[in-house]
């Protein structure tokens, strides 16, 4: 008999197309790769990760504060790295969801294998803060500016 | 006879006395005493020190004493109406009966075994600007009036009459077992000032300023409040009332119906012989309807006359403990200071000169504020799910208890308090018990009216009782004592010292005491058996805490038992701060070196008390 592990009880988990988000009730959330990735699947090497896409280097991700300025925001689609394969292919890794980015996993940088081997656990990717929809604020904002465009 | 001559030599000697110390300025004196103020303000504004011996006999000044000091009879035209009060000080000085009040006021709110008492006394400002123009009037020099508050010292809050009333030493506000608010109720006050608070520098405001408008409507709804508060008792009896005259009326109504109905089949049936005679008693059944309303207002008007006089007396007694006396929006020297510079010809377009007479309206204020206590213990929890603090979920409680509303509500009962605070070193999760020793806390309770210096031994047997009965068994409470207020910053700080903790850990592969210890030894050889942790700010707790590594120390692991190959039963003894449920499954690898780092594999945890809190 085996007790469920925390990210099993606490966390809910989503799947986005090889890729997973499990998000924490306070709307913090990890991004990683499912086993239906052909990193998993095919048992591939990883040679090295790319950070850097268009100029912007997500390593140099400084955020301060308890609200967490300064962070890089995501939009649905947006790149987070690249991981370059043995097989000489290239597999982006997208953000599924609207957010802030947090964190990147220090383990990775070194470490690639985590990626393939503990894809649950050490291997995540990319902790991200995620939008809370529905607040009164954007209702505020939104029913102002429906307001304004009737007018 | 005999007793008459005394009085008559000490009214002379008095009236000598009097007659003496006025002589260098006797017209000025004489001026400002036609114009209508009292004997201890003409005193105040000539600038002369009254002696306080000669005084309080001159309570009943007639005309005669009159003549014996100035030498002229009086000018009628110039007497003062039984319902005017003094010019200057608005009857301040003539408050009489105070010691009376204040034991009035400490019987009705219940207050035992006070140690001491303090006073604090806030004026009117209108009544600085009343001294101002009748000096400028008499044309003598406004630096020279002696403050109010000196001989209200002296005159009506003399320390030993009070002292001897409440047999009780009087000490400074903040120190005081038993601190009193002290005011004055003049409901011109914000009329007479309107003017010259324009001229005052807006950078001694007090409190925030108020535009007349809104000063006169929370005026109103104070006075609202207070009406209320009395309307709603009256409005209990009214309805009592109104239900027995409605039932009254209603049984009128319908016996006046039935006969009506009786009349009209009495008009059908015997129109032509009986038409006077219904007629008549239609009459007279107006007249009676008549009568029933005369004697229905009559006894309205009685009953509101009835109604204004409690409601006059009871206005005097919520003055006494239930309204806070307003605080001044400028200081008194600053209003003196800016009335310096201003000549008599500016300040007489602003307010007149000499100031208005007004009725005697003023009520005195009194508004007791006692000081909190301090109580210290220890708690324990025996339950996973109670949390520590009432918590709400956008605006709605979840769960129906807390650690807070047991042990708070025992000891404010005690004491009699109106609400208390509650501050413990540290806190833990709903799903951890608190074991042992028991976490120290600090209970706060504010508005206490019974004091003591000790819970005796009985009293906390009882507290305990009615805690444990209260939880059905969950919460307890220890080693309660009375404190200072010193001792609330040392249990705050506590918690950076050790704690104790056991918990059940789960592991996947099979657990090995040799081999752990072994590792245990090798890491932590430099550091003589404590294990340096470093951790990032787990992800359950990152919403509201910042971003941070933090280095904390483990001093001991203990491995009490195997029950299995995989469940283990330890004790840990840590740095405070350390996040123990992060220690031991790891994080996501974020805290270096964790618990399945050392065994080597995963492993989690089941099952966390808190054992001691040091």
């Amino acid at each position: 008999m085996e007790p469920k592990s925390t990210a099993e009880r606490i966390y809910k988990k989503e799947i986005y197309d090889q890729q997973y988000v499990l998000i924490h009730p306070n709307n913090i959330a990890l991004i990683g790769i499912t086993e239906e990735h052909p990193i998993i699947k095919e048992n591939l090497e990883i040679n090295s990760i790319s950070f850097e896409i268009d100029g912007i280097n997500r390593l140099n991700n400084n955020v301060k504060g308890i609200k967490k300025k300064g962070g890089r925001f995501f939009q649905v689609g947006d790149t987070i790295c690249e991981l370059n394969c043995s097989n000489q292919k290239t597999y982006k890794i997208i953000s599924p969801i609207k957010g802030k980015l947090i964190e990147i996993n220090e383990l990775i940088i070194d470490k690639h294998h985590l990626i393939k081997e503990d894809n649950y656990d050490t291997g995540f990717i990319s902790i991200v803060q995620k939008n809370i929809e529905n607040t009164t604020k954007r209702r505020r904002k939104n029913n102002k500016n429906k307001n304004q465009t009737k007018n | 006879m005999g007793n008459q001559v005394h009085k008559t030599d000490e009214k002379l000697s008095a009236l000598e006395i009097n007659i003496k110390s006025i002589e260098p300025q006797k017209e000025k004196f004489k001026t400002l005493f036609d114009l209508g103020c009292c004997f201890l303000c003409c005193y105040r504004i000539v600038g002369i020190i009254p002696p306080f011996e000669a005084l309080p006999i001159f309570k009943d000044f007639t005309e005669t004493h009159y003549q014996q000091i100035f030498g002229e009879t009086r000018n009628s035209k110039l007497t003062t109406t039984s319902n005017s009060c003094c010019l200057a000080c608005l009857n301040l000085l003539k408050t009489e009966n105070l010691e009376k009040s204040l034991l009035q006021l400490i019987k009705k709110k219940g207050y035992q075994n006070i140690d001491s008492f303090g006073l604090s006394i806030t004026i009117p400002p209108s009544i600085i600007l009343r001294e101002h123009c009748l000096s400028l009037y008499v044309s003598l020099e406004p630096s020279n009036i002696i403050p109010i508050k000196k001989i209200l010292k002296f005159t009506v809050f003399q320390k030993s009459k009070l002292e001897s009333a409440l047999k009780v030493p009087q000490v400074e506000f903040d120190q005081a077992c038993l601190s009193l608010k002290i005011g004055w109720n003049y409901p011109n006050d914000s009329q007479e000032m309107s003017k010259i608070e324009t001229l005052l520098p807006s950078s001694k405001l007090k409190r925030k300023r108020k535009s007349f408008k809104t000063r006169l409507r929370l005026q109103a709804k104070e006075n609202k409040i207070l009406n209320q508060k009395l309307f709603k008792q009256q409005l209990k009896e009214k309805d009592t009332e109104k239900e027995i005259e409605k039932e009254n009326e209603n049984k009128k109504e319908n016996e006046n119906e039935k006969e009506k109905e009786k009349g009209k089949e009495k008009e059908k049936e015997e129109e032509e012989k009986e038409k006077d005679k219904d007629k008549d008693k239609d009459k007279e059944e107006e007249k009676e309807k008549e009568n029933m309303e005369i004697e229905n207002e009559k006894k309205e008007n009685e009953k509101e006359k009835e109604k204004e006089r409690e409601k006059q007396i009871k206005l005097e007694d919520d003055f006494l403990g239930n309204i806070d006396p307003e605080k001044q929006l400028y200081g008194s020297s600053c209003i003196q200071n800016t009335l310096k510079g201003i000549t008599k010809n500016e300040l007489g377009q602003l307010c007149p000169i000499p100031p208005q007479p007004v009725k005697d309206e003023t009520n005195i204020i009194i508004f007791p504020i006692s000081k909190p206590i301090y109580i210290f213990g220890r708690y324990l929890k025996m339950s996973r799910n109670i949390p520590n603090a009432p918590w709400y979920i956008k605006g709605e409680r979840k769960g129906n208890y807390s650690v807070e509303e047991f042990v708070s509500k025992q000891l404010t009962n005690l004491f009699s308090g109106t609400h208390s605070g509650f501050v413990s070193s540290g806190r833990e999760d709903i799903d951890v018990r608190m074991l042992g020793t028991g976490r120290p806390f600090i209970l706060e309770i504010i508005g206490p009216k019974i004091y003591k210096k000790l819970i005796s031994l009985e009293e906390q047997k009882q507290i305990i009782d009615q805690i444990l009965q209260n939880s059905e068994g969950l919460v307890t409470v220890k080693d309660l004592g009375i404190v200072d207020k010193s001792h609330r910053k040392k249990t705050i700080k506590g918690e950076g010292k050790s704690k104790g903790y056991r918990c059940v850990v789960w592991c996947k592969c099979n657990f090995n005491k040799q081999l752990f210890t072994q590792k245990l030894q090798q890491l932590t050889k430099n550091t003589n058996g404590t294990l340096l942790l470093k951790q990032k700010t787990p992800v359950r707790v990152l919403h509201r805490r910042n971003l941070t590594v933090r280095q904390r120390a483990i001093y001991e692991i203990k491995i009490v038992e195997q029950i299995n190959d995989n469940f283990v039963v330890i004790d840990l003894i840590t740095q405070g701060g350390t996040y123990v449920k992060e220690f031991i499954c790891g994080d996501f690898g974020r805290t270096n070196p964790s618990f399945s780092q050392i065994v080597g594999c995963k492993s989690e945890i089941v099952q966390l008390d808190v054992i001691s809190v040091n």
